[in-house]
Order: structure tokens, then sequence, then C-alpha cells
């Protein structure tokens, strides 16, 4: 972690050491974490409503990182975080289809994971787990912020089915996953999937969720998303890269500009059905992408 | 989930940020995260996909 959020820490923390009970405040914040559905028993409420219990903590962490950020938001450091998501919150319509392709999870998860901002590259999650140093979440949520933090999109290839998950190999990688995929959607082996796993945040749980509703490419083949991959690296060159992360690991999380990926979706969207989206084309070549202008 | 375009347009609540930590850590301190995966029976409740989803509601669409 670095300065910007170390500076963030610091405005939070000093605010308690002035030791006064605003009672005000704290109604506000009651209201307010009411509201966001954040209240007791919350993650008990989604699974029996269904959810998986994997999937329905990852739930409850974005809503509160979500809430998180929006008290964040007024803080000084903070403007540029604010500045980059409204534009494109005003560009891309987060929603569904046929509203818009790019989908609040996908977008939400961009926002508060990826999109990075302040000299030290930081990320809304990465301010979070700093803050939480000196004012410590439970360990539950503390995982699922890390592997949230972790998680990026990526380029899968459907292996079929085991039991009931998905297996999805990754296109750049070849790493094997065994996949929950919370929207329901299943598809068939062969398809390319473009979505975002994130890992197991407890040693109960032994595979991946699919955190967004699937990405599905059509007529885009698997040789054409690994040449473009290998395209984009090139493009990296020697520019150096925060975080020790490898070269496709960051073109997947942050890619070669912040709103790359929204613009991916955007531009290659191509039809929708209830639990997944149909993408089309490859993401360099603007010639290929159906709504492209 | 919160609209990003609301930062800096609606009247700033009078929260502190720090009673939101305070208040949302003690939320979390109050469940325990195993019983969340297991149901009455002790059968373990991972990976299951039911008919009741609550997507098929748009409660989490996208």
């Amino acid at each position: 972690m670095g300065t910007t959020a170390n500076a963030v820490a610091k405005i939070i923390v000093a605010s308690r050491d002035n030791g006064v009970i605003d009672l005000t405040s704290r109604r506000a914040v009651m209201e307010s974490i009411r509201e966001a559905h954040l209240d007791k028993d919350r993650v008990s409420e989604l699974i029996a409503k269904g959810h998986d219990p994997a999937h329905a903590v990852l739930i409850f962490t974005q809503n509160l990182v979500s809430l998180l950020s929006e008290a964040l938001s007024e803080l000084k450091p903070l403007r540029q975080f604010c500045r980059i998501v409204a534009k494109a919150e005003d560009e891309y319509m987060p929603s569904y289809p046929p509203v818009s392709p790019v989908t609040t999870s996908f977008f939400t998860m961009w926002a508060l994971f990826d999109l990075q901002f302040g000299q030290s590259h930081e990320t809304i999650g990465t301010c979070i787990q700093t803050i939480s140093k000196d004012m410590p979440f439970p360990g539950w949520i503390e995982d699922a912020i890390g592997v949230m933090q972790a998680s990026r999109m990526g380029f899968y290839v459907h292996c079929g089915f085991e039991e009931r998950y998905v297996r999805l190999r990754e296109i750049g990688t070849g790493a094997i996953t065994r996949c929950f995929s919370s929207s329901g959607y299943q598809g068939q082996e062969g398809q390319i999937w473009f979505v975002r796993l994130v890992a197991p945040s407890n040693a109960l749980v032994n595979y991946h969720v699919v955190k967004t509703t699937p990405y599905v490419l059509v007529g885009t083949t698997e040789n054409m998303i690994e040449a473009y991959l290998a395209r984009e690296i090139t493009r990296l060159g020697n520019k150096p890269i925060p975080h020790d992360m490898d070269a496709h690991s960051f073109i997947m999380k942050h890619g070669p500009s912040p709103t790359h990926w929204n613009e991916y979706v955007f531009c290659a969207y191509s039809n929708f059905q209830e639990d997944a989206v149909f993408l089309s084309g490859v993401p360099d070549m603007k010639e290929s992408l159906p709504c492209a202008s | 989930m919160i609209s990003f375009s609301s930062y800096h347009k609606e009247e700033p609540k009078a929260m502190n940020t720090i009673d939101l930590f305070d208040e949302l850590s003690t939320f979390c301190r109050a469940q325990e995260c195993a019983d969340f995966f297991y149901d009455g029976a002790g059968k373990f409740l991972g990976g299951f996909l039911l008919e009741a989803r609550a997507f098929r509601c748009g409660w989490n669409r996208g």
C-alpha cells in the first residue's frame, strides 16, 4: 500500500481522536446502512433467497465497499477517482441490456477494485485494506475484500462441466479453474467467456465465483484473442508495471487505459439473454466491433 | 448499489466516515462466516442453484 491509501487512512483515523460522540452522525450512519441493505443477517437473507453462500458473501462485501467508497469520495485524495468514475458512468450508463451492455456488476467491480488513482496507484479496495489495519473488520470481510481486490477480468475457454460447476481455461495463462456461475448461465463447451473470477475467500469453498454476468464471445476465436493479448503485451513494452504484476494480469485488470474494458464491452455488444450478454470482435480491431462508431 | 454520479451532487449526509466504519465493523462481527455455508441439518450449501434465485427478480441483475 502506498502514500495515497495512507493519507486517506490518516484522515479517517484522525477524526476518531476528537473524542466527541456525534449522535446526528450515528443516526445518519444507521440510515445509510439500512438503505444499502447491510443490516445484520443480510448474508443469511441472501442465502435464504437462493444465492450460493460464497456469492452471497461477495454481494454483501461489494455493497459494503460501495457504501464506504461513497463516504470516502468526499475526501480530497479521491477527487481523481470520482472524476473518472462519474464520467465513465455518464458515458456507459451501467445497467443491463438493452439499456447498456456494461452491466452494473462489471462496472462496480471495475470502479472499486481495478480503477487506479493517485501516485501510488491505489484502488478503493486497497484504501479500505489500509484503513482496516487501524479499524479492523472481522477476518471474513477482510478476506473477501482481499480476493475481490485480487480479482480481474479474463478471457476463458469453456471446458465443460464438473458436477454443478463450469470448468474454464484462461487464454494466455492456460490455468483451469472450477467455477460457480452466479448468473445461472451454464453455457456450452468451446465457448469463450469474458468474465471476472473471484477466488475462494475461505477454506470452506473450493471453487471460484463468476462474479459478473458472462460476456460470451460470438465469432471470435481463441487464436484471435491470444494474438490480441500478445499485441497488447508488446505495446506495453518496458512500461513499469505497479505492484509487481505480470504484463498479462496488468492488461486484464487495468487495461492499456483506465476505461479500456468498459469501451470494449460497449463497442463489442451483439445480443443478450436473461443470464448472459453476447459480444463480438477483437478489442484493438475497431472494424470488428459491431457498435464501434 | 450506489450511483457514482451522485458523488458530490447530493447534499452531504451528516455522517462521519469513522462512525460508518465502526458501525459496519460491528454489524459484520455479529455474523459468523462458517454459518453461511451450512443449513440447519449441517448440509453444505456451496455451489447450489436454487429455484428461487433472486436474480430472476432482478435483484442482483448484472
